[in-house]
């Protein structure tokens, strides 16, 4: 798993994860997400609150990866670390595999062959040195073709997958129960999410496949080696056909192109290869005519033949597996169901700004309007109580004295309240109000709300001068809205004797 | 926790000003009362903004002023005495408010100097389609009286007849004047609004810059979630058809109607769930029984395959010629260049015209009818996937203008959203987007099979389209 290779523990501040990503953490962040998809909404977040500040990083792979090092519990933390050692151990195996293989095929070879007096050189190549390097071709060319297949309509991903997917399984007969079960799980929903996670599955089988191959090579040329040094090989080839030395001399030597110029002695020579052959039965001396060190010289060709074609392709291999399956595992974390939630929720602040408590009593408007009359009838008709000259007090500036006059006539008496006027100043208009007999206007704003400043006024005015004598609001401008809010706000004074009257002047 | 204090912001002003919407819209919460009668309002409401967790600053909503007057007026006969100097104003203030009586005779302004005596900031807020009046004067003394660190915002509620008036006002009374439309302030204009209130006390700064931080990524998030449910919108339109299995005697053309239907049926499902989910996102909730009240809601309400959708959300004729060319001149060129330039660029002019004929037959609005065989015996006849090079602008287009229309609406909209600048304009997409969108959308057909394919083809599509909205988004401002 990441977590040793990475150097990265649990508890440290912040987290920044190296290293190519791989297919165990694949694996454990399946079962890291399924354990948190069991979290409540609340929980999970205060879980991903509590990690994202741990985590330095920027693709969302490495966060994934960095999540899954201090996201998941101990207890889920322990088990995807049980499955990444799974994995680093069936890599071993593999290794191991070929190692044992590679190294007992050799020995068995050289050993039943130097006991019979001749190690076939033509078996030690086919199975040190062809068969290798025919696996590893036929295994390139499958992985590659089923690369090329996911790009282009066929059988389905998961039809495809299904022969890597029996294969992983048979593997992962080798780890424990518990282990096995958690990737098995994994390995159940790649059967319903084929497309997304076979390509993995065969990468990985790939990559193991190539390690054991690789290892073969390697244990093939160790014995090889050990036998050329500790015991005396005496090399030949024979045959039934009838063939002559100097092919089968053009044939090794191709083989033998790729180093024979830098070691020429590797490249068997038409003499070598004439003088080693051998039949069953022999017509003169027999093999006393060649010198016996001659049949060994054949060892540095079979050395390099296994470092060139059974080993050196696997290492060419070995890191392009590597980095492809290291892409294709990051693609996945990637897409994996429920990875982009997680990354959103790492990545987005938790933003509250609602009012903590519910909205309290808000204000109502009241039922009823004041009655709406047009202001000139209204005096004309002497609504005022008489026809005296009316008193028009201007609230806060509402209208100058001079367009009042001009709409109005001049025959009214015209003082200023409220707006920056004192109290004291209102007071006096008040007091002149009561005093005077004619209409009471109060001319407003009309687009300004009716506030309890104007409506203590209004009230004031009506105590000073009596309940009999109607006061008339006039709104100047404001809109038809604006009228019915103020016709509304207006009845909370519960004075019948008030009305209102608009004026739809355009304000300077 | 942040070691400096949380600023909390009182919204005082006249009633009806734009108080309520201002909170609303800054605090995204559209349970804030709003109402055009005055006193809507009776007490304050706090909204604090928390990210992770952390407190980060408060807004508070409170009554309009009723009788700055006679508050005022008591402050001064208070301060006459005792004798108070100008620094013991906010003392004075602060008795007003604990002074037994007064929340019975004045409870809109002990509510709303309540949080400015413990220590809130003020946010003045006028309407600056009215002009100025006296009448403000006491409210913007008293407020001065506080000597708490104060910005003033210019509502425009209904134009912006009045602004520079109450600019020359309010000058006199704040350092800080800007002009914010509260219906219509874009995230950017409210991040500037934010900054401003950090101007105010330094020690505000801090925390405020966190918070537009994390508003700022939270509404790239958003944009970054709008753009995936589009993309996956759009591929999911792409590749969808329908099909029905046949008898051996059946006509093939005698079920197109039928599939038809059903084709356009799901499409427009899937459609209003990409809907829903981006309202999700944005947190809107009420929009969705509003929508028959707009007119250019309307526009999304026509149906997907209509002539006046295709006409509005679609290229024209002449861009499908010019992208049909595109291709076909680019697929020729590669023939050209596998020739060794054997074939005299003839790869390119032919690729060029075929696609070109091509993109002028791809406006065809709705999709072939397919007969299939099936490997293992029968006939299915299947309907879509749809071909047409305009469909997935078509698709893209509309869902665009459904995002452009939630990501600007605010939380303090209470009725029929009105969009700008006209969706002709809106919907403009500059060349180098249009050509990336084409690719997009060829890669995203060009991958039927192969899952983390289609998912990189749908990211990549995300990542086109997030970079258009986020060029929408850049599109306005509302500050003075």
């Amino acid at each position: 798993m990441h977590v040793g290779s990475s150097g990265l523990r649990p508890g440290s501040e912040v987290r920044r994860i190296r290293g190519r990503p791989r297919v165990s953490e694949v694996v454990g962040l399946v079962l890291a997400l399924d354990e948190r998809s069991a979290l409540t909404p609340s929980a999970r977040r205060a879980r991903d609150l509590a990690v994202a500040s741990r985590i330095d990083a920027r693709q969302d792979s490495e966060r994934l990866r960095a999540w899954l090092c201090v996201g998941p519990t101990p207890a889920l933390a322990l088990r995807i670390r049980r499955v990444a050692r799974a994995f680093a151990g069936i890599r071993l195996g593999f290794s191991l595999l070929g190692l044992v293989l590679g190294w007992c095929t050799a020995a068995a070879l050289l050993a039943i062959g130097g006991s019979a007096g001749r190690v076939s050189i033509a078996a030690c190549l086919a199975l040190l040195v062809v068969l290798p390097f025919a696996s590893c071709v036929v295994s390139v060319v499958l992985w590659l073709g089923s690369i090329a297949a996911a790009r282009f309509p066929g059988r389905d991903a998961g039809e495809r997958a299904r022969g890597s997917a029996r294969l992983l399984r048979l593997v992962l007969r080798l780890v424990p129960a518990s282990t096995r079960l958690d990737v098995e799980a994994v390995l159940g929903r790649a059967r319903a999410q084929a497309g997304l996670y076979a390509p993995l599955q065969r990468g990985q089988l790939m990559s193991w496949l190539s390690q054991a191959g690789l290892w073969f090579g390697c244990g093939a040329l160790a014995a090889t080696l050990g036998f050329v040094v500790f015991t005396d090989l005496a090399f030949g080839w024979s045959t039934t056909l009838d063939i002559a030395p100097e092919r089968v001399q053009r044939v090794v030597a191709a083989l033998a192109r790729p180093w024979a110029g830098l070691w020429p002695e590797a490249s068997p020579s038409l003499e070598l290869v004439a003088a080693t052959r051998h039949f069953r039965v022999t017509a003169g001396s027999g093999a006393g005519a060649t010198p016996p060190l001659v049949y060994g010289a054949w060892w540095p060709f079979l050395v390099m033949a296994i470092g060139c074609y059974a080993v050196l392709p696997r290492l060419l291999i070995l890191p392009v597996v590597g980095g492809w399956l290291a892409r294709e595992a990051e693609r996945v974390l990637r897409f994996t169901p429920g990875a982009s939630e997680l990354v959103l929720s790492l990545t987005t602040p938790q933003l509250e700004s609602r009012a903590e408590r519910a909205e309290g009593p808000v204000g109502r408007a009241l039922a009823g309007m004041v009655p709406e009359v047009e202001l000139r009838a209204w005096l004309a008709r002497g609504d005022g109580g008489t026809r005296r000259q009316p008193l028009v007090v201007g609230w806060a500036e509402a209208v100058a004295e001079a367009t009042l006059r001009s709409g109005l006539g001049t025959d009214l008496r015209f003082v200023d309240a409220g707006g920056r006027r004192t109290l004291a100043e209102d007071a006096a208009v008040v007091d002149e109000a009561r005093q005077t007999g004619g209409p009471l206007v109060v001319a407003v704003r009309g687009h300004e709300p009716p506030i309890l400043d104007l409506l203590d006024f209004l009230a004031a005015l009506r105590r000073a001068v009596g309940a009999e004598r109607p006061i008339c609001v006039w709104l100047v401008g404001g809109s038809p809205a604006d009228h019915q809010i103020w016709r509304r706000k207006l009845v909370s004074l519960a004075d019948p004797l008030l009305s209102m009257a608009k004026w739809e002047v355009a304000l300077a | 926790m942040p070691s400096v204090p949380v600023p909390r912001l009182a919204v005082v002003g006249h009633p009806n000003k734009g108080k309520s919407s201002l909170v609303a819209t800054l605090a995204h919460d559209d349970s804030v009362a709003i109402s055009p009668h005055p006193g809507t309002t009776l007490a304050t409401r706090e909204y604090p903004l928390r990210v992770d967790g952390v407190h980060l600053y408060s807004l508070i909503d409170t009554p309009g002023f009723q009788r700055a007057r006679q508050v005022l007026a008591w402050l001064e006969e208070r301060a006459r005495e005792t004798k108070a100097s100008a620094a013991d104003r906010p003392r004075l203030v602060a008795e007003f408010v604990a002074a037994p009586g007064q929340r019975e005779r004045f409870p809109d302004e002990c509510e709303l100097l309540q949080p400015i005596v413990a220590g809130a900031g003020i946010l003045y807020v006028v309407d600056g389609s009215v002009p100025y009046g006296p009448e403000y004067e006491a409210e913007m003394e008293i407020l001065r009286w506080t000597g708490r660190p104060s910005l003033a915002v210019i509502n425009p509620i209904g134009g912006r007849a009045h602004v520079h008036e109450w600019e020359a006002a309010l000058g006199q009374f704040f350092r800080i004047v800007r002009v914010v439309d509260a219906l219509r302030a874009d995230p950017a204009t409210r991040t500037r609004l934010l900054r401003a209130f950090g101007e105010l006390d330094a020690a505000w700064r801090e925390p405020l810059e966190q918070a537009i931080a994390a508003l700022d990524r939270v509404r790239e998030v958003q944009r970054e979630r709008a753009a995936g449910e589009i993309a996956q919108l759009v591929a999911d339109g792409l590749a969808f058809f329908v099909e029905r299995r046949i008898g051996p005697d059946e006509r093939a053309q005698s079920h197109q109607a039928e599939l038809a239907a059903d084709y356009q049926a799901a499409l427009a499902r899937r459609e209003r769930e990409c809907r829903e989910r981006v309202q999700a996102i944005y947190g809107h909730h009420t929009l969705e029984a509003l929508d028959a009240r707009s007119e250019e809601l309307a526009l999304l309400e026509a149906d997907l395959f209509s002539e006046g959708a295709w006409l509005v959300f679609g290229l024209t004729r002449r861009d499908l010629v010019t992208a049909g060319a595109a291709g076909g001149a680019a697929t020729g060129g590669v023939l050209d260049l596998a020739l060794g330039g054997a074939s005299l660029l003839l790869g390119v002019a032919t690729g060029a015209a075929l696609g070109g004929v091509l993109g002028y037959l791809g406006a065809e609005r709705l999709p072939e009818l397919k007969l299939v065989d099936r490997p293992l015996g029968g006939r299915v006849v299947r309907y879509g996937p749809s071909r047409s090079l305009n469909f997935p602008f078509v698709l893209f287009g509309r869902a665009r203008y459904h995002w452009r229309l939630l990501s600007r609406r605010t939380h303090a909209m209470r009725d029929a959203v009105s969009l700008e600048p006209a969706p002709a304009a809106a919907l403009f997409l500059a060349p180098s987007d249009r050509h990336e969108l084409e690719r997009a959308f060829a890669r995203l057909r060009g991958t039927s099979r192969g899952v983390l394919a289609r998912a990189e083809a749908v990211q990549a599509l995300a990542g086109s389209v997030s970079a258009i909205l986020a060029e929408d988004d850049s599109q306005s401002g509302e500050i003075g």
